[in-house]
């Protein structure tokens, strides 16, 4: 397949990169750069060449779908490729449109002269995968740039208008509208006016105290980005820039790239980029599937929950009504919208005009009938499957034909749910986190009933406002709080046998975790925990629980919000601080149950929650609740404050091994005689058959 | 019998280590720079010196290569002065002032720099780790490797010092010290320097270099208060030694002109001090902190001077906890007692608060009118140390 287009015009070579959607440089297309830059220097009839790409992409980088294979370090390399256009005795001038990011601005970089659209955008973005620019981008780039601004551009990997660098010599011109005849034309100038063949890496970097600005470099990244090596190998690559031979720096370059391949930590970003992708792929609903036209959203309840999600809405400018059984409801709800954008004027990330617009777009009603034009409505009523009914029927009895009916429900049955209407096909959960307008995370879930229809026309509501939609099947607490329920039952029972609340989340807040369980049992509240548990002492009344959470919320303390819960808060402040009677009632609890109290490590800590995590996932997985493994890490990434840097549960599980794993889980089973400790089939299926989790 | 009198004083404003101003700053630019300021205000030739004292605690790094030596150059002197770089950790800077003074009594050297640099930014988490312990000595002495915070909690537990009592120090210290600066009360110390600093934005967190100057100290905040510092953290899992009641790491450098007082008198140059002794004593590294109840003692019975005779002191603030007991212990009048702040507010550069105190305490005493006054200060590894000084 033809992935350049070449064609001479005034005697320039112009290369056309063409291999959609973001010129990708997979390895034909490496190949077809080199050979026809080849060609052109023994072809009397070209003077210089031009590279570039289409208006949207001069190249986005490596072609994705070649990482991790063979075709993605096959020769012609990239380096190969760069090597190739800089040894080139006739000009190579770049001509940048669109995105120009990693692989791809490493390829500018080696080219003679830059040209660019003011607008294209540059970024070495490598390091959002737990990577540094591997293909001379970080010692070129300072050579070009400056070692600050190199600095900050390869530490952040965002993108910045070519434009922003006027004030350097990265790009030798800007040119607006007819782009690549003004390229050509700077191509035949460069001709004409016998211009040097500027090689980048000819330039010398005049840089004084680049040792003292380093260290305090690297003094500072090391305090921000602790658990990402990839930031200090930045650092390190600049002082290869600086202080050795180009062509040593770039060996040190491909040093720290290839180290940095192999941490897990990289590895885990990387699995986390694909995986975030992945989520909107469900294997039965092909993508040309039609979707239903959302115009208009309808919110039941004006709380926390249904004030964050239409905000969802009108930041893209769809409006909303929100009914409400209350005025005063209403009201409240209103005021908490408001009280949020404020707080964004505020802080200069939102106009006040902006705020006008959004706030305008929000209807209010006490009336069912007011919903009958809209396209889909939320449910963020109280949980309680009684009060769900009668929401459902009275939306079933107005609701146009069409409209899609979504509930809010964080562990009750969706298809129980829809039972409670004459359309199932149209029902489904839409699981939003708190607080719902800043929350990544949105389970989708997939009723019995549900059309193909309703789930692609969701995702796709949930990709235009900015969610990472997960599906997942009917089942109590869906895959998120199904997990942590797990979790927080493993981390009580480490209570009773004597660590203390603070203990398990300093624990696992240093393995990674946000927030520690206790600290988010006190921010949700625990009587959220307390009444699932009640209902489950009915439907399960075999699963045992440390009774010691109960006696928490019978004393009355259900987190920041009674400014007392496993810890205690101070009027208006959300620092948690260790309470004296927890552990006096913990100690208290322990005689009372005679329960012999036995010093229990951080490690130890760790293993049984996260564990936790990992068993439960796979049943998840196994019984297809989920509908492959990363969409379960994405979960946990972007829902539950699992360290990025370890890439999800199921991740994380494949990086101990699963012989690991099963081998603890077992010790676990013996140790508690609890049953939730055998390990799951899958996990004993995949380690029979030698395969991962999360590559399957 | 000659005297050696101090007759000039000239000091970095410090800066808080890592964030401050002096993060990428080599010593030898701090210590050029007080160096030149104090031989200018003492209005003598730079070809009269004959040495350069600089005392550091960590002399490696950007204040390695004997310092002393580097800062003599930067600060313009001929290459006929010499440099030595001398360590008691954190009497480094009196022991070099002391060391300089003698010299002048000793071996009549008519002219001499004491003084102190360190740069805890660009040396503390760079340093020689190789070999650092001696294991045997580890064993039997196993203290003498402690860190400094260890000592602190060591002796608020073996004194019974409530952590409310040292926090309470800790505000105080700071009002004081705020208090001083709005007076006006460091102009006289403190010389202004340009340098270059790493920067991180907080909003946007990118990286860069400013040219900043460096005029006033920067650990002081007046508005501490007793609630706030109650509230800090401790360092130490379970501990009382807090940031709110420890002195804080910190750059810098301080220099006085050391000469023999004839020559002085001769010149007519007034002198702000005369050197009249110094005493060191050793004790239990893990209680180092108490070091100037055993130093201050015998400093007081070898110059004759009495208790009641000192008109004010310095006794540096390593940690609240040992001021507190030091100053019980020996006796201290709170009220002449680091009148203006101490290290808590302003900052401990090791090397370098031993000098910035010797030139505070003349400046101070002569402003009260003071006979005497006492330097003094606790130094890791269990000693202490005491200089004792004539106001002029």
């Amino acid at each position: 397949m033809l992935l350049v287009l070449s064609e001479i015009r005034d005697s320039i070579l112009l290369i056309t990169l063409n291999s959609p959607p973001v010129n990708g440089l997979g390895l034909d297309l490496r190949q077809q750069i080199v050979d026809a830059t080849s060609h052109a220097q023994n072809d009397p009839n070209i003077l210089a060449i031009v590279i570039t790409g289409s208006d949207k992409a001069f190249s986005g980088g490596a072609d994705i779908k070649e990482f991790g294979t063979i075709k993605a370090v096959a020769e012609p390399h990239l380096l190969t490729v760069i090597k190739t256009i800089e040894e080139s005795k006739k000009p190579v001038i770049a001509a940048i449109q669109g995105v120009c990011m990693g692989g791809g601005l490493e390829l500018a970089l080696g080219c003679h002269y830059r040209v660019a659209n003011p607008k294209a955008l540059l970024a070495l973005p490598e390091i959002k995968l737990g990577l540094i620019p591997g293909a001379g981008g970080t010692q070129r780039l300072p050579r070009m740039i400056g070692v600050e601004k190199a600095l900050n551009f390869i530490l952040s990997g965002d993108p910045l208008p070519a434009i922003d660098f006027k004030e350097s010599a990265l790009i030798d011109a800007y040119f607006e509208g007819s782009f690549i005849e003004q390229a050509i034309a700077y191509a035949k100038q460069v001709v004409l006016d016998r211009k040097p063949l500027k090689r980048v890496r000819d330039s010398h970097i005049d840089y004084p105290n680049h040792e003292g600005f380093l260290q305090f470099s690297r003094n500072t990244v090391k305090t921000v980005a602790a658990p990402y090596p990839a930031a200090l190998r930045v650092v390190d690559a600049m002082s290869a820039a600086i202080t050795l031979p180009f062509e040593q720096g770039l060996i040190k370059e491909r040093e720290y790239f290839m180290e940095l391949m192999n941490t897990p930590v990289s590895r885990a970003m990387r699995y986390a980029f694909f995986a975030q992708r992945a989520t909107t792929k469900i294997a039965d609903i092909p993508k040309d599937t039609s979707i239903r036209a959302i115009q208009k959203v309808g919110i039941i309840g004006a709380g926390t929950m249904g004030s964050g999600i239409a905000m969802n809405f009108i930041n893209i400018g769809l409006p909303v009504i929100i009914l409400e059984t209350e005025q005063a409801k209403l009201d409240k709800g209103i005021a908490l919208i408001s009280a949020n954008y404020q707080s964004s004027v505020k802080k200069g990330k939102l106009s006040p005009q902006k705020l006008v617009e959004r706030l305008a777009l929000i209807e209010t009603t006490l009336d069912y009938e007011k919903l009958k034009d809209v396209d889909l409505v939320i449910e963020a009523v109280f949980e309680d499957l009684r009060v769900k009914e009668s929401v459902f029927r009275e939306l079933d009895r107005v609701m146009k034909t069409g409209a899609i009916l979504a509930s809010n429900t964080s562990t009750l049955d969706i298809n129980k749910i829809a039972s409670f209407t004459n359309r199932p096909q149209d029902v489904l959960g839409m699981h939003f986190f708190s607080p719902a307008n800043v929350m990544q995370l949105l389970e989708i879930v997939r009723g019995e009933h549900t059309s193909k229809e309703v789930i692609a026309t969701v995702m796709k509501l949930a990709q235009l406002i900015k969610k990472t939609p997960v599906v997942c099947g009917v089942c109590d607490g869906f895959i998120g709080n199904r997990m942590v329920e797990k979790y927080l039952r493993i981390a009580g029972f480490l209570l009773e046998q004597g660590a203390t609340p603070w203990q398990v989340d300093q624990a696992l807040e240093s393995f990674g975790m946000v927030m520690g369980p206790f600290r988010m049992c006190d921010l949700a509240g625990n009587d959220i925990g307390y009444a699932i548990r009640k209902r489950r002492l009915i439907e399960q009344p075999n699963l045992k629980y440390s009774k010691f959470t109960d006696v928490i919320c019978e004393a009355g303390r259900f987190g920041q919000k009674t400014g007392k819960g496993w810890y205690l808060y101070e009027p208006g402040q959300r620092q948690a601080i260790p309470d004296p009677e927890i552990e006096a009632m913990l100690v208290q609890f322990r005689v009372d149950n005679g329960i012999q109290s036995r010093i229990i490590s951080n490690q130890e800590i760790i293993e049984f929650c996260i564990y936790a995590l990992i068993n439960e996932g796979c049943r998840i997985l196994e019984e297809g609740i989920a509908q492959r493994a990363s969409d379960i890490d994405i979960v946990y990434l972007t829902g539950y404050g699992f360290p990025p840097y370890r890439g999800g549960p199921l991740k994380y599980a494949d990086e101990i091994g699963l012989y690991q794993v099963v081998q603890k889980l077992e010790q676990f089973y013996h140790l508690t005689q609890d049953e939730f400790w055998r390990p799951a089939k899958l996990l004993q299926d995949y380690l029979l058959q030698a395969r991962t989790i999360t590559s399957s | 019998m000659i005297d050696a009198v101090i007759v000039s004083t000239a000091r970095t404003a410090l800066t808080k280590s890592w964030r401050g101003s002096f993060n990428m700053t080599h010593g030898a630019i701090l210590g050029g720079h007080v160096v030149a300021q104090a031989v200018s205000r003492a209005k003598i030739d730079p070809a009269e010196i004959e040495d350069v004292i600089i005392g550091c605690a960590n002399p490696e790094g950007a204040t390695g290569l004997n310092i002393a030596r580097q800062i003599a150059i930067k600060a313009g002197l001929p290459v006929s002065v010499g440099g030595v770089t001398v360590n008691r950790f954190c009497s480094s800077g009196l022991q070099a002032i002391a060391m300089a003074a003698q010299r002048v009594i000793v071996d009549q050297v008519p002219v001499i720099i004491g003084g102190g640099v360190e740069s805890i930014s660009c040396v503390q988490q760079e340093m020689n780790q190789h070999m650092l312990i001696e294991p045997d000595l580890q064993q039997v002495k196993p203290e003498l490797y402690w860190n400094m915070l260890q000592t602190a909690e060591q002796v608020a537990r073996r004194y019974s010092i409530s952590k409310d009592l040292q926090d309470a120090y800790g505000v105080r210290s700071q009002l004081r010290a705020a208090a001083a600066r709005d007076a006006g009360l460091f102009k006289d110390e403190i010389t202004p320097i340009q340098v270059t600093m790493g920067w991180a934005d907080p909003q946007t967190k990118q990286l860069s270099t400013r040219e900043v100057t460096v005029a006033e100290d920067e650990g002081i905040r007046a508005d501490t208060n007793r609630v706030g510092v109650s509230k800090i953290r401790s360092a130490l899992p379970g501990g009382v030694i807090t940031a709110g009641n420890a002195s804080q790491f910190s750059d810098g450098a301080s220099a006085v002109v050391v000469m023999n007082g004839k020559l002085a008198q001769q010149r007519g140059i007034e002198p702000l001090g005369i050197f009249r002794g110094f005493a060191v004593a050793g004790c239990e590294p893990d209680e180092m902190g108490i070091g100037p109840i055993f130093a201050v003692p015998r400093l007081l019975e070898r110059t004759g001077v009495k208790m009641s005779e000192i008109g004010l002191w310095e006794l540096n603030e390593a940690f609240a906890v040992q001021v507190l007991y030091c100053r019980d212990q020996l006796g201290i009048p709170d009220e002449i007692l680091n009148v203006n702040g101490g290290a808590i507010a302003l900052g401990h550069p090791y090397g370098v608060s031993g000098a910035r105190m010797v030139g505070h305490a003349l400046i101070e005493g002569k402003r009260r009118k003071v006979k005497y006054v006492i330097v003094t200060m606790c130094v890791g590894g269990g000693q202490g140390a005491a200089g004792l000084f004539e106001v002029c």
